[in-house]
This record gives C-alpha cells, structure tokens and sequence, in this order.
C-alpha cells in the first residue's frame, strides 16, 4: 500500500497492535508519530523502528493528553492524513467487583480518547480530507469474557461512536472505519499465555473457527487497509479480524458439539 | 390499544420515573397490577407523580439522584426495604441532545455518559443481589442511535447508548447463572418533554419531525407502543430472551431508501 508523503498518528503504538501499525505505514512510506506514555519508550520505539518517525508522548487518558498528543503529532507531521486510535486497557473486573474509579478509568482510556484525539485532529483532517481508524475489539460486538466486563462495555461503545462519527464528519470527507481484532498475538497475550502455562492460546487456537490466534502484521494489515485509498469508499465500517470468533459466538467447538460425523448421500 | 400482562405481586424500580418515558413505564407497570418505585432526583417530584397516579399502596416514593454513584445504593436499598422484593429494575433514563464534535467539553461528555449509561449500570449492580432472590430482570432503555450512526450533533448520545446496548448484553451474560434477565430496548424517538440540557443544532421539534418523516411507518412512537415494549420484556412469558436488543423504531434501522 502506498502511503508515500502521508502523515499519521497512532496512539499507544510502543507495542503490540499500535507499534505493528506504525511499522506497516512507515514501510508504505508514511511519516508516523509514535505515541506512549512514556517519553523514553517513545524514543526507543523510534530508534527500534527506524525511518521517519517522530515522537508524540503523552496520556490520551486524559482530555488535555487528548490534545497535547494530538497537536504535538501534527506540528511535528506538519499536518495529519490518519489518525489510528488505538489505546486501550483490559484491567480485570467481573462485573459484581466494579468500582466506581474503575469504570471512570476504563471509560477514560478504551472510550473517551477515540472522541477526543478526534476532536483535537479536526482541522487537520478536513484539510487533507484524511481519516480515522478505532481499534475496538471482538468483545464489542460479542460479550468478552467476564472479567474483562467494563473493556467489552467500552469496546462496544466505540463501535456506535464509529458510525456516528462517519455521519458526522463525512461532509468534510473524512473517513472513519473501526476494526474489531480477535486474539492477536500481542505482548499483552504473550503474558497471559506465559502466566497460563500456554492454556490460553491452547483455548483461543480452540474456540476460533481458524483455529489460531492472530499475527500483530494481519491486524495491523487490517489497519492499513481502512487508511488507504483502496478503502476510500469506506466509512462507518466495522471489520472483524478475529478469525471468525464473532460469527462463531456462543457456539463453541466442534467437539464440544459432540455431533456425529456427516453423512453426505452418495448422488452421481 | 395496550398490552395486558399480569404484574399482581411483582415489584419493579423504574429510575427517572415522575416524567416521560420513565413516567410512562412506571404508570403501564402500575396499572398491570406490580408495586412500582417511582425515581427522581426530586422528592417534591417523586411525590407530586405519586399522587397525580393515584396515591395507592402499590407506590413508593424512591427518590435519588442516581447520576452520583454515591446515591444509588442508598435509593436501591430503601426502595427494596419498602417494596419488601424486588422483580423488575428498569433503567429509563434517556436524556441526549445534540452537540458537534467541535464543541464537545469534557463536562458534557461526562454528563452524557453518567446519565444514560454510567448510572444503569451501578443501579443494576447495587440491584442484582436483590433480583437474584426473586430470579428477577433488568430492561435498559437505549435508542436505536446507538445501533446506528445519529444526525450530526449526536456521537456522544449514539456512544452512550452503545455503550448501553453492548452493556446488556454482558450483564446478560454474566447474571444468566443467577436466573436474572437482561435486555435492551431501543426506540427511535420518545416523545417526551425536551430534554433538560436543550437542544443545540436542530430544534427539538424539526429533529423529531425529521425522525418522523425518515421512519418507513412514517410516524413517531406513540408512548404505549414504548411501554408495550418494556412490559413484554420484563414479563415472564418473555423466559428466553436474554441479551436481547427489541427494537420498536418504525423501520427506521432496517434502512429505507427515498429517492
């Protein structure tokens, strides 16, 4: 995909999902600014990645981080064509367990930002008639698991705030897509599979009609694809990249089914 | 034409209920036979309604305000202690105007977000121990702008009733073990008083005549087709659904093409 000259920002891209993003826009030939929370995880993402890169860190968490990243990538961009929102956290809580600060914390991170990285990027996106990616998840369109309840609540949100935004901000032509991942192979997922002595891959291989989890390179794939111009017909969409776990839903494994094997009638 | 289902011996909460939608919904319960505790941050509200409905033993004044997180168990649970039980929770709140992107703060976000969604969902927690004894439901009413994108002006009343929407579902799920159903409904247009915060781009009228002309029935909700809704919802005979969205909006979301 050609990206040449493109300027974009994607937010929480020192690792996993956001860091593959940024890496498959600078080889399509995109200026990206690369976003954490720490100033000097940014700067080793950036020497890390190499190209052309620059540094916007700061807490989206926060309305005034909203902005402050936001125009500190476009001034250093000199402009932006795409903005990846992509933050999001997964703290663990069954829904009986939520606390109030939880759920403001949650809703701060995996919801508020994607409106105001929006909101602070306007301007710049009307004049490049540019677009904007939210990564929600899976868990939006299908119940997560439990304990990530407030994460589903919020990742479902955004799925709604995408098409809304579409309506909105299509007039100015800009574009505004949403993919939902499934189980990506992630730093975070590296973690729980590690803590889980390789029970949850085992368990995600299983459920997902696939029977794998992702690659970072096929979400972020997924990504590139609503930013380019292949996509420019594209808004208010929402792609899964799941390997079929949302069409699957509630259905589980084949085994666990317990069907007898087909028999297909032996016509000519 | 209503919607007759039995609710003699049931008790049922209804948050944001001395006025519209919530109003409507406490009257249809009330007047099927259940017990009802009528909600607003008002008490002088909560009593006028209850009086102007009747003054009867089947109502109980519940007043709190349940956008401040630190009310709401305090108003669940003197709301249970005079109803004895509790069946039905039915979270009404629909309170969404229009703002631009643009013009979007981070009070108004919060306030939009606390209000239709923020406040469901802790009255359902400090709710659910209760429900569970009675193998009790929830009904969330949503709107249908959370299903699709809304008229300009709308993305953060459309994300909070998504948010909404995709929040029964995992309380749905999460509270099937304890025999609690949770559902949503989504109208399109409610035809209540104008909403407290004021309309900003559209008036309040022009948006609702526009919804009008957009809905393939060519007319907005009448309030017993919104409370017919939420009575099938929160009824027995509705057993098997769970994590449901009912959807009763004139053909607005099934797309309609006027050339």
């Amino acid at each position: 995909m050609n990206f040449n000259g493109k300027r974009v920002l994607v937010t929480g891209s020192t690792s996993g999902i956001g860091r593959g993003a940024a890496q498959l826009f600078l080889e399509g030939g995109a200026r990206v600014a690369i976003n954490g929370r720490n100033p000097e995880t940014v700067a080793r993402t950036i020497a890390d990645l190499g190209g052309d890169l620059v540094a916007a860190p700061g807490d989206v968490g926060t309305v005034e981080g909203c902005s402050q990243v936001v125009e500190t990538a476009i001034e250093r961009l000199g402009g932006l064509d795409c903005l990846v929102s992509n933050v999001g956290i997964g703290p663990v809580a069954r829904m009986m367990d939520v606390t109030e600060s939880h759920w403001d914390e949650v809703v701060a991170v995996n919801l508020r930002p994607a409106l105001f990285c929006t909101r602070a990027a306007l301007g710049a996106l009307r004049a490049s008639h540019g677009n904007i990616v939210i990564i929600a998840s899976m868990c939006g369109l299908v119940a997560g698991p439990p304990d990530g309840f407030v994460y589903s609540v919020t990742k479902g949100g955004l799925i709604s705030m995408t098409k809304s935004l579409a309506l909105e901000l299509a007039p100015d032509n800009v574009r505004v897509n949403c993919i939902c991942p499934g189980y990506i192979d992630t730093p975070l997922i590296q973690v729980e599979n590690e803590l889980s002595n390789g029970e949850f891959n085992r368990i995600a291989n299983k459920f997902t009609p696939l029977g794998r989890i992702g690659t970072v390179r096929e979400c972020a794939s997924a990504i590139v694809y609503f930013a380019s111009d292949d996509a420019r017909f594209c808004t208010g969409s929402i792609l899964s990249n799941d390997g079929g776990c949302v069409a699957n839903s509630s259905w589980g494994t084949i085994e666990q089914a317990n069907l007898p094997p087909s028999t297909t009638a032996a016509h000519g | 034409m209503k919607i007759q289902i039995d609710y003699h011996g049931k008790r049922v909460f209804v948050t944001d209920s001395a006025s519209g939608l919530g109003r409507s919904i406490a009257e249809g319960f009330h007047e099927s036979g259940a017990t009802v505790a009528i909600n607003d941050p008002s008490t002088d509200r909560v009593l006028k309604t209850i009086q102007e409905m009747g003054d009867g033993a089947r109502l109980i004044a519940a007043p709190g305000d349940l956008t401040q997180c630190t009310q709401i168990r305090p108003t669940v649970e003197r709301a249970v202690a005079a109803m004895t039980q509790l069946d039905v929770l039915v979270c009404s709140t629909v309170r969404g105007d229009l703002c631009p992107v643009d013009k979007v703060t981070a009070d108004y976000w919060q306030g939009v977000l606390a209000a239709n969604v923020k406040s469901a969902f802790f009255t359902a927690q400090a709710c659910a121990p209760e429900l569970k004894k009675t193998r009790g439901c929830i009904v969330n009413v949503a709107s249908v702008i959370g299903l699709l994108g809304g008229p300009p002006g709308s993305v953060v009343y459309s994300t909070a009733k998504g948010t909404m929407i995709h929040m029964s579902r995992m309380m749905a799920l999460e509270l099937a073990q304890d025999g609690i159903r949770v559902n949503s409904f989504c109208p399109g247009w409610i035809d209540a008083p104008a909403p407290r915060t004021g309309m900003d781009a559209f008036g309040y009228g022009a948006l609702r005549e526009y919804i009008a002309s957009r809905s393939p029935l060519g007319r907005i909700a009448t309030s017993d087709e919104c409370v017919a809704a939420v009575l099938y919802l929160a009824a027995s005979v509705a057993s098997y659904t769970t994590g449901a969205t009912l959807i009763a909006d004139g053909g607005l979301t099934s797309g309609h093409y006027i050339p």
